[in-house]
Formats: structure tokens, C-alpha cells, sequence
């Protein structure tokens, strides 16, 4: 994209959020809450650089490479990981309790907050993100869920920013991460 | 020359993690070579040719500004590596492959002007549902902010009415994956390939998972870049092989007949001078022919390298003299040019011609009297045939390739377990024997290819008589995409019927030398031969009366290479084939009504003979070079 149209773009989005930050804000925050069982509030992330990773801890082939990938990213950041928030929300509250995410979350990278909370709130919030879970009929254990794309940067302002494909490496996100927290570090300046 | 892989450490940690993390999933999947190392030692860089492989498809799409524009124009005015991608795919050897592979391109490019300046990475999403222009520009979002040098642009489409006729033009199904209960999810399945264009808009190159790479791609373009315009004397001086003793030891034995014949035989040492690597022109020789099968099997380079040495082995005949190669000669069009019927062990008859292998692969029917239908199970007949190769059990064969030394590490590296079994061996030989393709013929290129100046006019005359006036399309038939030139059906044209009931003659002509003849009694030819017998052909497998003296129809790719002619290999000529056919071949009672005399003039004869003469794929050279170059056993070190 040229910078004119990506400022473009960006003017546009600034729009478009300024509407879903205030929905979500006033609704959907106070049924949210972290792996810790705390509860969870989307202003924390506001002045981060956001990974987000969205799936479920049942998921078995998307969702563990995604955050095997975005956990040896942010294991190669050095201090300018603290501008960096990285969220795994999930797709899956009936199963994903916070115990069960804080269980999941053990196997990647420390900075992790996982998200849970009440399933009408989450499922708003993953559709504002343009994920669109289609859940797999019968249940049990093994129910998959086809929850789609699942990684995205968001900037300071809580706007998708980038969405990093599936097999880009690890260097490179790593790599985004760290200009977008150069980037921001400058607009404060 | 190779492209540097900076995060390639960092990248296979994290590709170990996948597998490790795959916990559930029923079996880790194996890496494609795209991942890691070239799968083979490459050829340098304007050292082949790729020639076009078809006109590209065209379609509206949509940019990530939401312009609609054509895909042709979205490709740009230079070359263009073009994919299809589903973003949320789940393969790990799918599209996450072609993003890891169009990464590595995009940092090159960053370093290297020549790929940032002659190569636009393209990716065309699968999924116009959930990839609006709006999420494609977060894709592009990649690279704003770091390794923004050289294009990597993101398409979608308005709808899948628009995007069903361009999936059809790069021939790729795709079809929704159902959960267990039946219902489809949003996850789509579709073959993996990635295809290089020209400026011109011609496909240059196909990559599917095994050769899918960034190294593959660079030197490819290239390569490209250094022949600039396809030229069609070099692609012509290249293909004209129209006798197979050009391709190695052996002689050129046109003009035998006269005294005044200077023989051009080369040394056996010549053989290792065929030393053109050969391995990718097994999928730049496509053009003409159907999709190559085995395009997914990561092990298929391994498989083919097995099976190419057991093909050379004589060890696997019962006397150690005769491996599969001494009757499917490499060098003589993969039949034998010097032998009407083959001789197997300890020099015994053979009642048929060795069939040409080339494009065996495709073939749904085995033998001339079509008995088999698949290569891993066809191996069998000649390896326990009394006459052939003379083994006497399936469980003989099996000990005598065990207690070879060389194999057991081979079956080891190869199938991931050392087990020597029918299976195993049966898909060694049909890997090597499937890749025997040979298509991006003369033919091909003018007539799927759309190169119109390679073609002359007695070709194109030749052509035009063998679907119309002569017939011959009848029976070895063309399709719109590719072509095998045969239909593969069981037809009786009198030539075993002729052999059944004609009394042999009293004398026999009999060449010795150049332009020696003798007239030999019939009797004395008998007294060292086997009695000619009758071959009554499909009827040997039905015993049904009516399928007396049918045989398989067969390919007429490479048929320049692959003399003599028919079941029996009794007409040596490619002339005296068209002739016995525009007598309406040999009359009998159960001929096939399609056999009719042509009335074709002598002009009309030659013509068809050129037309004929343009089927010779390119690689065969390389083909050849392959087999000539393996080392079996301590023979060749």
C-alpha cells in the first residue's frame, strides 16, 4: 500500500473505531475477564500495541501453531516488549473458563492475558474483529469450532492494524511488533 | 547465487513447535521441502529452458482499494508469481507454505533489485465471503512498515460468480470441508499450486508442494530473465530428435541399407556425458499432458530415485543378466529399436514388442493385452515370467532386493521403514515409471501453447489430415487441455490375425551387414528361433470369441523414438505404419469397423509422417541422462 493510501485507509478506520471502541467500551466490558478470573476491561489496552490472537484451547491445528509462532516473536523482543500487549481471547467460553486458559497459557509465552467472560459479549466482540465462529453441531470434548483468521496487530488505538498470515515467521512479527512500538514511541514524541 | 534464508533458525524452531504442538491431531505432518533445504541439487540459472506452458486465465477481481480491475492487469506488465489463498487455512504444507515461500521472495527483494524489480508476488483469495477489500488490505498491512520494497499484492473478487470461472482456468477444485456430523464448515480444501507468468501472460512454470521454493523460484526467473523471448530455433534444434540413437550410445541407422553406411556409434563413455540435471523438467514437461499424480507425495523425488535403480538392476532377474531396463531401453525410446520381440532370460523368445514407458503414468490399461491396470501391481508379470526376467516366487524377489546390501538403507530413507515388501517395491517402480512423462512437445507448444511460429506448414498439414481426412484421431484421441493420442481401447486391425493364418514364407530376406542381404530358408531361421505363435490378444484374458486378435491402442507420444510398430513390433517404419493403415489395414472378420482404407497420396503420407515426428517431448533427453547416470550396485562408481 502507498502511504497515501494507507493514510487513507487509516483516516477511515479512525472513523469506523471511534464507533466500536464506544460500543464496546459501555457494554462489553463488564462481562469480560482474564485468565486470572480478574475482570477485564478494554480500556487496559488502550495505549498498547495489541497481539491478538483469537481461537479456543480445544483447537488443535490453527490455534496452538498461531501462539507458538507469537510466543517465540515476542521471546525475541527485548524492553520494548512492555508497549506490548499480547491477548488470547477465546472463541469458546462454554469450555474456556479462566482456569482452563491460565492452564493453556502455561505452555506459551508469560506475557500472555487470556480472555474469557459471558458468550454474547464475546462473540460481539470477535465479529467486530471479522471473526465469524461456526461451531460444529454435536458437543462434547472434541467439538471444533471454525473460528477463521485468528492473528491481528492492533495499534494504540485498538484498530486492526495488520492481519498476519499463517505461515509468515515468527522474525517477522516479531519484526512488525517492534516498528509499530517504534512508531507509536515517535507519535508521542 | 542462492538466496539468503536470514530467518530459516528461528523459522524451523517454530515449525518443530507446530508438529510438537499438534498434540491430538493424528499424525504430524511432514514438512514440505519449501520449509528447508532445495529437495535436489538445482540447475544453475539459464542452463534450461521453460518453455510456456499456456495462456494464463484472465477474470475481474477486486484490489484491496476495492477497484475492480482484471486479474491479467492486476498480474502487472513483468512476471508475476500468482497464488490462490485461503487465509485461515489450516494445512500447514497449504497456504501457510505459499506465504512462508512468497516471504522468503519479499525479503529478498529487499536486498536483491533484480526480484524487486522483475517479480510481483500476487495472492488471489479463495474466499470473496470473508476477504472483502477491507480484510485483504490488512494482509498488505505486512509489509507498510517493514520489508516494503517490491510488491506483494493482495486480490479478492466481488462474489463467487466471478471467481468460479478463474478458479476453472487454473484448474483449481475447491470444495468445503464438513465437520463429523456432515455439516460444511468455512474451511476450504484445493490442491496447492503457485504459478510463474510471463509478462506476455504464458504460464512459465507450475509449483506444487514438493517444488514449491524460494530458491526454485529465483533461479527460475532467472533463468527467464536471461533467455528473455522464447526463441524458436533454439527450442526447435533442441526437440528434433526423431531417432532415439541420437540420445546416447547406439547407432543412427538411417541409410543401413546401402553399402556406402558409415557408422556413428558412439562410446559407451558417452553415456555419462548426459549430465543435464534433470529433476525439475519432470514438471516443466507437462504441457500436453494430463496433471502429474503424485504431486503431494513429499517422498516422490526419493521413490523415483528407488525405483529408477531397481529399474537398472539385473540383480532382480533370476540369473542376475536381465533387469527391466534391457528390454525398456532408456536410450532407445524406453522399448528396444533393434528387436521386433523382446528376448528375456538365457536369450528366450518373447511373443511381443517391449511397449514404449514413456507416459506409462497414464495409462489405464497395462500390457498389450491391457491385463493390468495399475504400475505397482504390473511389475509382477515380467519378474516372474518363465521367459522374462525368470524369478521363481514374489517371496524369491523379495529376499534376493533384502540381501542386497544397497537396498535395505534405500526402503529405509524412502518409505520410513525398512520393511522390503510387494508394496514397497511395487511403488519404487511405478514412482520412477510415472515419472517418465514427456510431453511440451513441438505439437504442444503450438497447439496448447499457442506459439504459432514453431510449427511449419507440412506439420500443420500432417495435423489436419490426422483429424480429418485419415482418422486417425478416432482411436488416438486429442482433448481440449492435453492430449495422450490414444484412447486406450482394445481394437483388432488384422495385425495378429495375420500372423494366426498367414503361412510363413518359404525364404526370408535377411540383412548381414550394410547393404549385405542373404535370402535365408525359412527352415534354418526356424531351427535357431522359437516357432512364431499365434497371439490371439485380448482374447487370452476374456476367452470371449469376439475379442480375438485385439490389442491395446497406443500412445503416439514419443513415436518417432520408439520403433518398430505394433503388438508384435512387425513394421519398422513409421511410413509403412501409415501405409498398412491406408490399406485399411488387414482384413478379417472381426476387424475394427473404424479401419478403412484412406486413399492418402504419397504428399498426404509424408505429411502426416512430419506431423508425427513433432511429438517428441523435450525432456528426453533428460529422462535418458537419469537412467544412464544412476550408479547400480558397484557398477558406474
Amino acid at each position: 500500500m502507498t502511504t497515501n493510501r494507507r493514510s487513507e485507509f487509516l483516516g477511515k478506520l479512525a472513523f469506523i473505531c471511534f464507533l466500536v471502541m464506544f460500543s464496546f467500551t459501555t457494554a462489553a466490558e463488564e462481562k469480560l475477564v482474564d485468565h486470572q478470573g480478574e475482570q477485564f476491561s478494554v480500556d487496559q489496552l488502550k495505549g498498547k500495541v495489541v497481539l491478538l490472537i483469537i481461537g479456543f484451547t480445544n483447537c488443535e491445528d490453527i490455534c496452538p501453531t498461531e501462539m507458538a509462532r507469537a510466543s517465540i516473536a515476542l521471546s525475541e523482543m527485548k524492553e520494548e516488549l512492555r508497549l506490548v500487549k499480547p491477548i488470547f481471547l477465546t472463541v469458546d467460553p462454554e469450555r474456556d473458563s479462566p482456569e482452563v486458559i491460565a492452564k493453556y497459557l502455561k505452555n506459551f509465552h508469560p506475557s500472555f492475558t487470556g480472555i474469557s467472560g459471558d458468550s454474547e459479549t464475546l462473540a460481539e466482540l470477535v465479529n467486530h474483529y471479522g471473526v465469524l465462529p461456526k461451531r460444529e453441531k454435536h458437543h462434547g470434548d472434541n467439538q471444533r469450532i471454525d473460528h477463521g483468521f485468528s492473528t491481528f496487530i492492533l495499534n494504540t488505538l485498538g484498530e486492526i492494524e495488520v492481519a498476519v498470515l499463517p505461515g509468515l515467521p515468527p522474525s517477522h512479527l516479531s519484526e512488525l511488533l517492534f516498528k509499530m512500538t517504534e512508531e507509536n514511541s515517535k507519535i508521542r514524541i | 547465487m542462492a538466496l539468503k534464508t536470514s530467518s530459516f533458525i528461528t523459522s524451523n524452531l517454530f515449525l518443530s513447535l507446530i508438529i510438537s504442538l499438534q498434540v491430538g491431531s493424528a499424525i504430524a505432518q511432514r514438512l514440505a521441502p519449501g520449509y528447508g533445504d532445495t529437495p535436489f541439487l538445482l540447475p544453475d540459472p539459464g542452463t534450461y529452458s521453460l518453455p510456456s506452458l499456456g495462456m494464463a486465465g484472465d477474470g475481474m477481481v477486486l484490489t484491496d482499494s476495492g477497484d475492480t480491475v482484471s486479474l491479467h492487469s492486476a498480474l502487472g506488465e513483468n512476471y508475476a508469481l500468482l497464488s490462490f489463498m485461503y487465509a485461515s487455512c489450516a494445512d500447514v504444507n497449504g497456504c501457510p507454505l505459499t506465504a512462508y515461500v512468497f516471504y522468503q521472495l519479499k525479503r529478498n527483494m529487499q536486498v536483491d533489485s533484480i526480484i524487486a524489480d522483475n517479480l510481483k508476488l500476487v495472492s488471489l483469495s479463495f474466499d470473496p465471503a470473508r476477504d472483502t477489500p477491507n480484510v485483504i488490505q490488512k494482509y498488505a498491512a505486512n509489509f507498510d512498515i517493514t520489508n516494503s520494497k517490491g510488491s506483494w499484492d493482495f486480490l479478492t473478487s466481488s462474489s463467487e460468480t466471478e471467481l468460479i470461472p478463474i478458479l476453472e482456468a487454473y484448474n483449481q477444485d475447491v470444495q468445503r470441508k464438513r465437520f463429523i456430523d456432515g455439516s460444511n464448515t468455512e474451511e476450504l480444501i484445493h490442491i496447492l499450486r503457485v504459478f510463474l507468468i510471463d509478462p506476455q501472460k504464458r504460464i512459465r512454470n507450475i509449483y506444487s508442494v514438493p517444488y514449491l521454493h524460494s530458491e526454485i523460484i529465483y533461479r527460475d526467473l532467472l533463468t527467464l530473465l536471461k533467455n528473455g523471448q522464447i526463441s524458436p530455433e533454439k527450442s526447435r534444434g533442441e526437440m528434433f530428435l526423431t531417432q532415439s540413437t541420437q540420445l546416447g550410445p547406439g547407432d543412427v541407422r538411417e541409410g543401413y541399407e546401402n553399402k556406402n553406411f558409415k557408422s556413428q556409434s558412439s562410446p559407451l563413455k558417452e553415456k555419462n556425458k548426459l549430465t543435464r540435471p534433470p529433476k525439475t523438467t519432470r514438471i516443466l514437461s507437462n504441457l500436453g499432458l494430463p496433471p502429474y499424480k503424485l504431486d503431494k507425495d513429499l517422498k516422490l523425488e526419493q521413490k523415483i530415485h528407488l525405483g529408477r535403480r531397481l529399474f537398472l538392476d539385473r540383480r532382480l532377474s533370476l540369473n542376475n543378466t536381465i533387469s527391466c531396463a534391457m528390454c525398456h531401453i532408456p536410450e532407445q525410446g524406453f522399448t528396444n529399436n533393434e528387436l521386433a520381440t523382446s528376448v528375456g532370460i538365457e536369450g528366450r523368445t518373447l511373443d511381443r514388442n517391449a511397449p514404449s514407458l514413456y507416459n506409462v503414468g497414464f495409462s489405464p490399461k497395462l500390457f498389450q493385452d491391457g491385463r493390468e491396470d495399475s504400475l505397482s501391481q504390473q511389475i509382477w508379470s515380467p519378474l516372474l515370467d518363465k521367459n522374462e526376467m525368470g524369478n521363481p516366487s514374489v517371496g524369491y524377489v523379495l529376499n534376493r532386493i533384502r540381501s542386497i546390501p544397497d537396498y535395505p538403507p534405500l526402503f529405509f530413507s524412502t518409505f520410513g521403514d525398512s520393511k522390503i515388501s510387494m508394496e514397497t517395491v511395487g511403488s519404487a517402480l511405478a514412482a520412477y515409471q510415472n515419472s517418465l512423462n514427456s510431453g511440451n512437445s513441438l505439437f504442444d507448444r503450438w497447439y496448447y501453447g499457442k506459439e504459432s511460429d514453431t510449427f511449419e506448414s507440412n506439420q500443420k498439414k500432417g495435423f489436419e489430415l490426422f483429424i480429418g481426412k485419415a482418422g486417425c484421431s478416432n482411436c488416438h484421441v486429442l482433448g481440449k487441455e492435453y492430449a495422450l493420442f490414444s484412447d486406450y481401447k482394445m481394437r483388432n486391425t488384422g495385425v495378429g490375425y495375420l500372423r494366426s493364418v498367414a503361412n510363413q514364407q518359404k525364404k526370408q530376406t535377411v540383412q548381414i551387414a550394410p547393404g549385405v542381404f542373404a535370402e535365408v530358408d525359412h527352415k534354418i531361421i526356424q531351427s535357431v528361433s522359437d516357432p512364431v505363435k499365434p497371439d490371439l490378444g485380448l482374447y487370452a484374458i476374456t476367452q470371449n470369441p469376439e475379442d480375438r486378435w485385439k490389442f491395446r491402442t497406443p500412445s503416439l507420444r514419443n513415436i518417432s523414438l520408439t520403433s518398430p510398430y505394433m503388438h508384435d513390433g512387425s513394421i519398422s517404419t513409421l511410413k509403412e505404419v501409415i501405409n498398412f493403415y491406408n490399406r485399411g489395414g488387414i482384413p478379417n472378420p472381426l476387424l475394427d469397423p473404424l479401419i478403412q482404407p484412406l486413399n492418402l497420396n504419397q504428399q498426404e503420407i509424408s505429411n502426416l509422417t512430419s506431423f508425427l515426428d513433432t511429438l517428441t517431448g523435450s525432456n528426453v533427453r533428460e529422462l535418458v541422462a537419469e537412467a544412464t547416470n544412476e550408479v547400480v550396485g558397484d557398477v558406474g562408481i
